[in-house]
């Protein structure tokens, strides 16, 4: 390692100094390069040598079993999803019956205190549809609840229903690094 | 790989055969070695391959879906091991039947022999980033990826790991 004859400190060497720079924000070409190639020393026939042992790849037949596997799974997440969805429909359905019996019942709504159902509990109740099923279909089924409880879901209100859906989901997802 | 990735959050069925086709066979070399068995690296592939499947909405938020696969199987390799009782690192004796597969030649089998005890020599570290590296065909950013490790960490103990394999190999293959 090169020094300072003045000052006796030592210099990082080559290697160090890249790696060093490579921690940073924006690494210099050359640590790129070390990075890209370390063979500075041209360890390629090390690796060569290394690579004269290739076994067997996976079994022609592993194929097959896995990738029918795969579909058998989408195929029986999809059935699942069209399951959620018409349960979804049917839900809101019953809902908006049970909203017209009651107003036919009680006629013209004076002196009826009835609470509108909040964007955010509207947005709850449809991150539940997501999660059985996809964002957009429970988009669907927010529009739809807030139609029939006498007001379309649109701006303020429609963000806050999606932001509740997107909060629900990504708190389901987890952060996707786990193995 | 972003783009791959997406797709396969999706659910798309392409996407996984086109995960399955780049992978399977560097990811069966690598776990053979982990795991001293072909029949048992084959059976934690496919283990591997259905996990993907089955968390595939994190999928969307993963950089890398085949540094991500063999994060999955070095996981699941581990856990095997574990419940056999067995050192994960033992794939390497050069008696192990595992090195003797697929070759003709004698010429073939003693490479494999030599190979296997450089290999050997290693730490379980190092010799893990070699078979990472070598047999299972991945880039340092996939390796930082699957081992927890920064880039220049997995670079630089790479290249020391040759450095130091090169002296025996060289007095090995001498003709």
């Amino acid at each position: 390692m090169a020094g300072n004859a003045v000052s006796g400190v030592k210099r990082p060497g080559r290697i160090e100094r890249r790696v060093t720079a490579l921690d940073s924000k924006h690494p210099s070409r050359k640590a790129r390069q070390y990075l890209n190639n370390p063979f500075h020393d041209n360890l390629q026939p090390v690796e060569d040598q290394l690579a004269r042992w290739r076994s067997a790849g996976a079994p022609a037949e592993l194929r097959t079993v896995v990738l029918g596997q795969i579909r058998r799974e989408l195929r029986a997440a999809r059935w699942d999803r069209r399951l959620a969805r018409a349960a979804a429909v049917l839900l809101t359905v019953g809902v908006g019956l049970n909203v017209a019996i009651v107003r036919q019942q009680e006629g013209p709504a004076t002196g009826h205190v009835a609470a509108r159902p909040t964007p955010r509990a509207i947005g709850e109740l449809a991150a539940t549809v997501a999660e059985a099923t996809d964002v957009e279909t429970a988009n669907l089924f927010a529009r739809q609840m807030a139609s029939l409880r006498g007001w379309p879901a649109r701006g303020e209100e429609a963000t806050i229903i999606e932001r509740e859906i997107r909060r629900r989901l990504s708190l389901t997802s987890g952060n996707g690094k786990d193995g | 790989m972003q783009h791959l990735a997406d797709r396969l959050a999706r659910g798309e069925e392409a996407a996984f055969v086109e995960l399955y086709d780049a992978c399977a066979d560097r990811l069966q070399r690598y776990l053979s070695l982990r795991l001293g068995s072909r029949e048992l690296a084959a059976d934690v592939l496919q283990t591997a391959m259905l996990r993907v499947v089955k968390s595939r909405r994190r999928l969307a938020k993963v950089d890398n879906p085949i540094a991500y696969l063999f994060q999955i199987a070095r996981h699941e390799a581990a856990r095997v091991a574990k419940q056999r009782s067995r050192q994960v690192f033992s794939a390497t004796s050069p008696t192990d039947p595992l090195w003797q597969l697929a070759h003709d030649t004698t010429s073939q089998r003693d490479d494999a022999e030599v190979i296997a005890m450089a290999l050997a020599r290693l730490t379980a570290e190092d010799q893990e980033l070699i078979e990472l590296k070598i047999y299972g065909g991945l880039t340092f950013r996939e390796i930082a990826a699957v081992t927890g490790r920064s880039k220049a960490t997995v670079a630089t103990r790479y290249r020391r790991t040759l450095e130091s394999m090169r002296p025996w190999l060289a007095t090995q293959f001498q003709e």
